[in-house]
């Protein structure tokens, strides 16, 4: 990383700066807000759990959001590309992108049961409606003349899919990734609501009924670092598999 | 003469008069009573009513759990009101000071198992739900130990309202489950309540009148009315078991062979006396065990019987 | 003289929501093979329209086109078109470009790598086969597009002012080329374009269209002898005519 990028941790360190000032005047009671020291102590002395509940929070979105992608991005390139299968599941994309997560909780139970399998439906279904909506806008923006070039030339429905479709929307359907990823991340707490055993949000919550902040915060503190990261990752795979948009500034994302 | 300037004038000398005249009339002071949407909190409905003669507007503000009733407590939005014993015992031994100030109400869970398990030794292997931090787990936890099986059942944590589901469903063998939803369960077939949780040292306790050591220290006056109205609303659930029926089929929309039922289970009282306070230790002793606990509230501070 | 492209009494009428646009009407013209023909016009007099139905990107809304000698439905393989935006793929190196209507016709792997060859050989971007378009200067893009359309052997060369968006300097040399390219191809070329002086330059046969319906207004025949001078009085005179034809007297070209 560039030195200058590091830049970014500065304001990062002034709320870290701001909140031991905050805890040194008791501006709030040491039950809800904890010393940043207990809350080193507790990566401390919890390390090895914490590691293990964010190791089954991240699997859980790996799996959710792979769903995901499996599922909104041939499903975005074909609404995208044929405008009666869009006016089709137009409105109903619309209703259902809607709804947050945690108001599906019950009928996730109903439907899933408990456990890791509706948390991952809820993960699932937070990261679905990004990559879809940017999949269908991909496909819409693509340069006419470039299909009239494959039309004329006489392709057929799947070289245009597969060679012209597909790579001029990656772009689009890497934006819509990196919002599924941080969707699905900040699903992750609500969605491990649903009597799950493991998890960074299972822990929270855990800590929240036994009034333990300090472990409160170091899981919010995990879960942040997590998203990060998360994201640093895919701008870098995008950076990866689109290099030939570097060339394209007027189409740059 | 009337000119507009006059009659602004006039206005502007008579205004503190009125405000003056209506303010004698009405010196009503507020106050904020915390609750949670649970079965044992329904005396409080009666409360409001009660404190009007006494000059006393109460609001209540219903949280959507206990615990978070008392994480309130902590940032100080609400002072006084129902607690969840063991969550109010969290509170002051981290160094929230807070008083228990009466019973409120005892019992409401039962354990309720699916019908093909007839014995708590049946549990073994098997999977129960509980609501985390609650005096069910607290229950639990000590049955658990004493007939063995701490390790060999699989505690899961939801919702008391989201427990009858996953019970029907299959998805848990067992729920350790608050009122109405625990008799719901039971009316509708999912499950046959296999443990009446109340032979553990703690026994019924549950839910107490609490509030924030320096808000006693404050407003002492206020504070006695408030206690003598929750007496007063406790008994009254106590004696017309047909106010907490109406409540539950109105509040939790259940039914009235559910709501029936279920106000068995509920054991209003406010007498504070010897039996409570040995309750309040036990539960001590048995969330110490469990950790849920790191020190025994100081007893002499911690329960202030003295404005019954 | 072969017919190799006819139109009978073609028209065409665009159903839009404030109305109806009828773009061309009652076009009647013919292309003998080997011919160089341009279509000249001002904007809106329905050249590109009628360019892409002989591609066979968009039907007549009336009349008939013949191209080979049969009736054309959808794209032909006698025919190749070159867009203005030259449509080439971002994601694709040059050869992969120039390979691509080859793909969509189906032609095995190993004559496209020695078709591509030889046009990007007679394009002169022999060593520019692995780069990107967007390496590419606006007029290097262009020849990849004209050596794209030429893999596929096309009896018919379609170009749609493919020579607008360059500067005049790479304009004037993009037209020599083309002008030897076809020399030695001898395909038949229908090119669109706005300017007088190109259409002067390059075609054998200049069809005059005016707007509003689109009409064919004038058919001339440019006998000039090839490589022709723009400073000549032969090629003034020409262009005299046209100007008139077109009725813009009063302005410069």
């Amino acid at each position: 990383m560039r030195l200058g990028g590091l830049v970014g941790l500065v304001p990062l360190l002034g709320f870290l700066l701001l909140w031991q000032i905050a805890v040194a005047v008791h501006l709030y009671p040491p039950v809800l807000l904890p010393p940043p020291a207990k809350v080193a102590a507790a990566f401390a002395l919890y390390g090895p759990s914490i590691a293990a509940n964010t190791l089954a929070s991240v699997t859980r979105v790996l799996i959710g959001i792979g769903l995901a992608f499996c599922v909104a991005v041939p499903s975005g390139l074909l609404i995208g590309r044929y405008p009666a299968l869009d006016r089709l599941c137009d409105w109903s994309i619309q209703t259902f992108r809607s709804v947050p997560p945690i108001s599906l909780i019950p009928m996730a139970m109903l439907f899933f049961g408990i456990g890791d399998t509706p948390a991952i439906v809820l993960i699932f279904l937070s990261g679905l409606w990004p990559l879809l909506l940017n999949t269908i806008f991909g496909v819409r923006g693509i340069e006419r003349t470039m299909l009239k070039v494959a039309t004329a030339a006489g392709a057929s429905e799947a070289l245009i899919l597969r060679d012209i479709i597909w790579p001029a929307a990656l772009p689009n359907i890497f934006t819509g990734l990196r919002l599924a990823v941080g969707g699905g991340w900040l699903t992750v707490v609500t969605a491990e609501m649903i009597a799950v055993k493991s998890g960074l949000g299972y822990m929270i919550l855990n800590a929240q009924m036994t009034f333990r902040a300090e472990l409160v915060f170091a899981g919010i503190m995990v879960i942040g670092a997590i998203g990060l990261l998360g994201d640093f990752a895919v701008r870098k795979l995008r950076q990866h598999a689109c290099s030939w948009q570097e060339g394209l500034t007027a189409n740059a994302n | 003469m009337f000119t507009r300037r006059n009659l602004l004038a006039a206005a502007a000398l008579a205004a503190p008069a009125l405000v003056a005249r209506t303010s004698i009339g009405q010196t009503l002071r507020k106050v904020k009573l915390g609750t949670a949407f649970t079965t044992t909190t329904n005396a409080m409905f009666l409360m409001p009513d009660l404190l009007k003669p006494e000059g006393i507007d109460a609001e209540i503000i219903t949280f959507p759990s206990l615990v978070q009733r008392m994480q309130a407590v902590a940032s100080g939005s609400v002072d006084v009101g129902n607690g969840g014993l063991s969550a109010t015992m969290q509170i002051a031994t981290k160094g929230f000071p807070m008083a228990v100030l009466a019973d409120g109400c005892d019992g409401g869970w039962m354990l309720v198992a699916k019908p093909s398990i007839t014995s708590f030794a049946e549990l073994a292997g098997k999977k129960i739900a509980v609501q985390n931090g609650s005096i069910g787990l607290v229950s639990l936890n000590w049955k658990l130990q004493h007939e063995g099986l701490t390790d060999k059942v699989e505690i899961l944590f939801l919702d008391n309202q989201d427990m009858p589901v996953p019970l029907a469903r299959g998805d848990v063998d067992a729920i350790c489950c608050f009122e109405p939803y625990a008799t719901f369960a039971e009316l509708n077939g999912f499950g046959k309540k296999l443990w009446v949780p109340y032979d553990t040292p703690m026994g019924k306790t549950n839910l107490g009148f609490v509030a924030s050591i320096p808000f006693i220290k404050k407003e002492p006056a206020l504070t006695k009315l408030l206690v003598q109205a929750h007496v007063k609303a406790t008994n009254t659930m106590r004696d017309n078991p047909k106010i907490a029926i109406e409540t539950t089929i109105k509040q939790f929309n259940m039914s009235r062979e559910v709501a029936e039922a279920s106000a068995k289970n509920l054991f209003f009282s406010a007498d504070s006396g010897e039996g409570f306070q040995n309750g309040l230790k036990a539960l001590a002793g048995m969330m110490l065990t469990n950790k849920m606990l790191d020190s025994e509230p100081k007893w002499d501070e911690f329960i202030n019987t003295s404005f019954i | 003289m072969t017919r190799f492209i006819e139109c009978i009494d073609v028209g065409k009428i665009y159903h839009g929501r404030t109305g109806d646009v009828e773009a061309l009407r009652g076009i009647s013209i013919a292309c003998a093979a080997g011919e160089f023909v341009c279509l000249l016009g001002l904007s809106g007099c329905g050249k590109s329209t009628l360019l892409q139905m002989i591609a066979g990107l968009e039907t007549p809304s009336t009349g008939q086109i013949i191209v080979d000698g049969r009736e054309l439905n959808g794209p032909s393989p006698s025919t190749s078109i070159v867009f203005q935006d030259h449509g080439l793929f971002p994601w694709q190196t040059v050869r992969a470009n120039v390979e691509f209507n080859m793909k969509a016709r189906g032609i095995a792997a190993a004559e496209r790598r020695t078709r591509a060859e030889e046009m990007l050989a007679l394009t002169g971007l022999s060593g520019f086969a692995t780069r990107y378009p967007h390496e590419l200067s606006g007029g290097m893009r262009q020849r990849v597009g004209i050596a794209r359309a030429l893999t596929t052997r096309p009896r018919a060369l379609l170009m749609d002012e493919p020579f607008g968006a360059l500067d005049a300097q790479t304009r004037g040399r993009l037209q020599s080329e083309l002008l030897d390219i076809w020399a030695a191809q001898r395909t038949t070329v229908l090119f669109v374009t706005h300017s007088i002086d190109e259409a002067v330059f390059l075609a054998d046969r200049i069809l005059v269209f005016t707007p509003r319906p689109g009409r064919l207004s004038a058919d001339v025949t440019v006998d000039l002898p090839r490589p022709r001078d723009p400073r000549s009085d032969g090629f003034a005179r020409v262009a005299r005519g046209l100007r008139t034809a077109l009725g813009t007297d009063g302005g410069s070209e």
